[in-house]
């Protein structure tokens, strides 16, 4: 009943403003599937890549999460090969932390900053996050690679 | 058996159930309603079972199967006796009807020239009018015409003046009707303006469209605080009923400002100049100009979990108690919050405590009288 009116004005909201380097659109005319893109941050192994995410909503939206995933590849300790990503906010409590007054653009705001700022402490990819902690430099030259392959038009 | 196939040519919708022709079962059709029958010979003697379309004639139908013993004869008497018993409810001719409303109408019009507009519908079954008031508001009311019931053939379906139970009588006069309308409408005089003065000087919350039925007013104080006022459309001078909405802390220094006013309040001054100094005040705040972009996701005062203001015509009405929160939710938004995380949230007896959705600090208590959500 709520999930219609407000995710019209969520759209509009995103639409009006755009926050930085990201943005969403719909799918259909239904407002039951959503596709968003994250432009890589600066200073990241993901700098320049432009990632595309699936976001489906539920029926009970706002009261339960959207389920997020990648569609682009992403070499990233938070981040399975199926796009799957590790983050509370995309959770319902008590094991995670979706509250109903987050909305789309935090989320993408919220997976963006997981972008900038992997959480090696709470991996979905043991090894990645294994390397991420002790061999930076080969992270960032696999992560870089990927980008290039995965993220970037070619 | 001669009579048996006589039945046959004088009740062809009655069909014989067996070959020997003991048992007939069909309809009969008398007043343009179908009566099933099923009919059994015993011997020659004509007997019938009983249905609920039957039950009514049930009396006659034992004494007629007592003293008939000719199915034939047994028949005709039964379409006789309902025939005459129904005879009363078959409707009557309706041209006279349509005559006297046509009349009522016509005279009406020509009677009433003041009227705004006026209009029947093409069945004569409806009328809708609108009249002007001394201070050029309009006023609609909209008539039900029944032809059926007799004396009372003008019936008023709607209008958006305040209930009143002796308005609104059923009538066959529609001078009668109009002018109980017109009365309401005269002394309503003084609370139609007083809602005017509130509409026009006030920032309304609610209702969006008011209509002179609605007789309470939200009014915005600013963005975190607002009051219920209601007026009692027959004695607007009385001291209206207040109520408040906005965190305690603010809402806690204005009542207290009321209730220390209320002694002075004076009845036959202007109601609308007596709630400003209830109050307080030397004017109500204005709607504030809004940023055509919106730079918010959800603007103060809107319910933060659908992210609007309206759901189901209802405002906002429960609010965080942390002062640096503040957050606006719809009862039913927020009910469905607290179930759908059922393991933080404690229920006692009829109400829900959980945690504010928003700030998360603070436990927001919801007294469960939702037996509809």
């Amino acid at each position: 009943m709520q999930k219609q009116q407000r995710l019209l004005r969520e759209i509009a909201k995103i639409t009006g403003s755009p926050p930085k380097g990201i943005s969403l659109t719909s799918k259909d005319e239904t407002l039951t599937a959503f596709e968003g893109s994250i432009i890589g941050p600066e200073n990241t192994p993901y700098y320049k890549g432009i990632f595309n995410l699936e976001i489906l909503i539920p029926e009970n939206y706002p009261f339960s999460p959207p389920s997020m995933k990648f569609l682009t590849k992403l070499y990233h300790p938070n981040i399975d090969e199926n796009g799957r990503i590790c983050l509370d906010l995309i959770k319902m409590p008590p094991k995670g932390n979706w509250k109903p007054t987050i909305g789309l653009e935090g989320l993408l705001i919220a997976v963006k900053m997981l972008l900038e700022h992997p959480n090696p402490d709470d991996p979905l990819m043991m090894e990645i996050a294994k390397e991420f902690k002790n061999d930076k430099a080969v992270f960032e030259r696999k992560a870089k690679k990927y980008t290039e392959e995965y993220a970037m038009p070619k | 058996m001669d009579r048996s196939i006589q039945i046959l040519l004088e009740y062809p919708s009655l069909l014989p159930k067996n070959a020997e022709l003991t048992e007939f079962y069909g309809y009969l059709n008398i007043h343009a309603t179908d009566y099933e029958i099923h009919l059994l010979l015993e011997n020659g003697k004509p007997s019938l079972k009983m249905n609920e379309k039957l039950s009514k004639f049930q009396n006659d139908i034992v004494r007629l199967t007592n003293t008939c013993t000719d199915p034939l004869h047994f028949l005709n008497s039964l379409t006789e006796i309902i025939s005459s018993k129904t005879a009363c409810s078959i409707k009557k001719n309706l041209s006279d009807s349509y005559r006297h409303i046509l009349t009522e109408y016509t005279e009406f019009r020509e009677f009433y020239i003041n009227l705004n507009s006026c209009m029947i519908s093409e069945d004569l079954s409806a009328i809708t009018l609108t009249t002007l008031d001394e201070y050029g508001r309009t006023h609609e009311l909209s008539i039900k015409v029944n032809c059926d019931t007799g004396n009372n053939t003008f019936n008023i379906t709607r209008h958006y003046l305040p209930d009143k139970d002796d308005f609104a009588v059923p009538s066959a006069s529609l001078s009668v009707l109009y002018e109980a309308f017109l009365k309401a409408i005269e002394e309503l005089q003084p609370y139609l303006n007083l809602m005017d003065q509130f509409d026009s000087n006030c920032w309304i919350l609610d209702p969006e469209t008011p209509k002179p039925k609605d007789c309470y007013r939200r009014i915005a104080f600013d963005n975190n605080i607002s009051m219920v006022i209601t007026i009692n459309p027959w004695k607007c001078n009385g001291i209206p009923s207040l109520q408040f909405l906005g965190s305690e802390r603010l809402v806690s220094n204005l009542r207290s400002k009321v209730s220390n006013n209320l002694e002075n309040w004076d009845f036959k001054a202007d109601t609308f100049g007596e709630v400003l100094k209830l109050l307080e005040m030397s004017s109500f705040p204005c709607k504030p100009q809004m940023d055509q972009r919106e730079e918010v996701l959800y603007n103060t005062g809107e319910c933060c979990i659908c992210f609007s203001l309206r759901l189901n015509e209802k405002l906002p009405e429960v609010i965080c108690s942390n002062p640096s929160c503040e957050q606006f939710f719809h009862i039913e938004c927020l009910y469905q919050w607290l179930v759908s995380i059922a393991a933080k949230t404690k229920q006692t007896f009829n109400e829900l405590h959980g945690d504010c959705p928003n700030c998360e600090k603070v436990n927001v208590s919801l007294v469960e009288n939702l037996q509809n959500v």
